[in-house]
């Protein structure tokens, strides 16, 4: 469905709009995006949550290049959802649990949380998903004033050079039948 | 709890000095302290963060903060006080639930930059504090039992 802007969307150079927290807010971004503590698939899993949660159509859109070359596939994004039923692996719902722990009810936590992400990340890679929640999290900014339109009609790569810019590229090949 | 740059710093220092920056700024750049002052202390609320000092000029009077936890059915506060804690509360429940009205509102008060800031302060904010109890139970020494300023 398509929603219009709710307000102009930006025109300039950007990032954003050019004001000093845009500026600041996506230095704080592109920090988060160099961390590669965790691996690719952990990531866009991670990513793909908060994109459906929040709702965000160009994040919805995109698939980072660097999962895909990981194995990273539509059978396996549809789990996400629903990933406490599904047979995604362990490491993956423990990352996932501690994504909807952020995003949806930090303040009241399951006890088991701190356990089951403990047995499958380290703390430095703890902390590096609790920061990229935070970081595709801006979508929440972005679909608030709905000026976050897909990237295209097909799923697109999404990529991010050495400063941590995003790229939007080609289309991500059909998935082989079967 | 701890505050998320604490536990988050050690780990992950670059990133974690981007967030504080990002922070210093949001504050320093927020178009109305004290309304955003009333939405910060509602946000806080509502996800569980314990309460912070805040700087005493943006701190609400004492009738607003006796009446925050049932500011729909107070009568102490502005409009636009009003559409900013509106629309703070649909936006930590669900931001794709969000209304052309509920930004129409902030739009009454304040330009399309003046929102756009609001915004864009209130996720920082926001996820600074949702950073803080998360992390604070998973990376946080379990042994400990004072709490470290936020």
């Amino acid at each position: 469905m398509s929603q219009p802007p709710r307000i102009p969307p930006p025109t300039g150079h950007g990032p954003r709009y050019g004001t000093d927290l845009d500026h600041a807010c996506v230095a704080f971004e592109s920090a988060v995006v160099l961390l590669d503590g965790v691996d690719p698939l952990t990531t866009e899993i991670v990513r793909l949550r908060c994109a459906r949660y929040h709702d965000c159509r160009r994040c919805r859109s995109v698939r980072l290049e660097a999962a895909l070359e990981q194995g990273f596939d539509e059978e396996l994004g549809a789990k996400i959802d629903r990933w406490e039923v599904s047979d995604l692996d362990e490491r993956y719902k423990a990352a996932l649990a501690l994504t909807d722990a952020i995003i949806m009810a930090p303040g009241a936590l399951d006890p088991t949380l701190r356990q089951r992400v403990r047995v499958h990340f380290t703390d430095a890679q703890i902390a590096e998903i609790c920061l990229d929640v935070m970081k595709w999290s801006v979508q929440k900014v972005l679909v608030a004033l709905r000026i976050e339109p897909a990237a295209a009609d097909d799923l697109s790569r999404l990529t991010f050079d050495e400063q941590g810019r995003f790229r939007i590229g080609g289309p991500v090949a059909a998935a082989p039948a079967g | 709890m701890t505050d998320a740059l604490a536990l988050l710093r050690p780990l992950q220092p670059e990133a974690a000095d981007a967030l504080e920056r990002a922070s210093d700024v949001a504050a320093a750049t927020v178009p109305d302290p004290a309304v955003f002052e009333l939405c910060r202390a509602r946000a806080a609320a509502l996800l569980g963060h314990p309460a912070t000092a805040v700087e005493p000029e943006v701190q609400p009077d004492e009738a607003k903060r006796t009446a925050l936890p049932d500011w729909r059915r107070s009568e102490v506060f502005t409009e636009k006080e009003r559409a900013h804690l509106d629309f703070t509360e649909q936006s930590l429940m669900s931001v794709a639930a969000l209304t052309d009205d509920q930004v129409d509102a902030l739009l009454a008060h304040g330009s399309a930059l003046d929102v756009h800031t609001f915004i864009a302060a209130l996720y920082v904010t926001e996820f600074r504090m949702r950073l803080s109890l998360v992390a604070s139970a998973v990376l946080g020494d379990e042994d400990r039992e004072e709490e470290a300023p936020a």
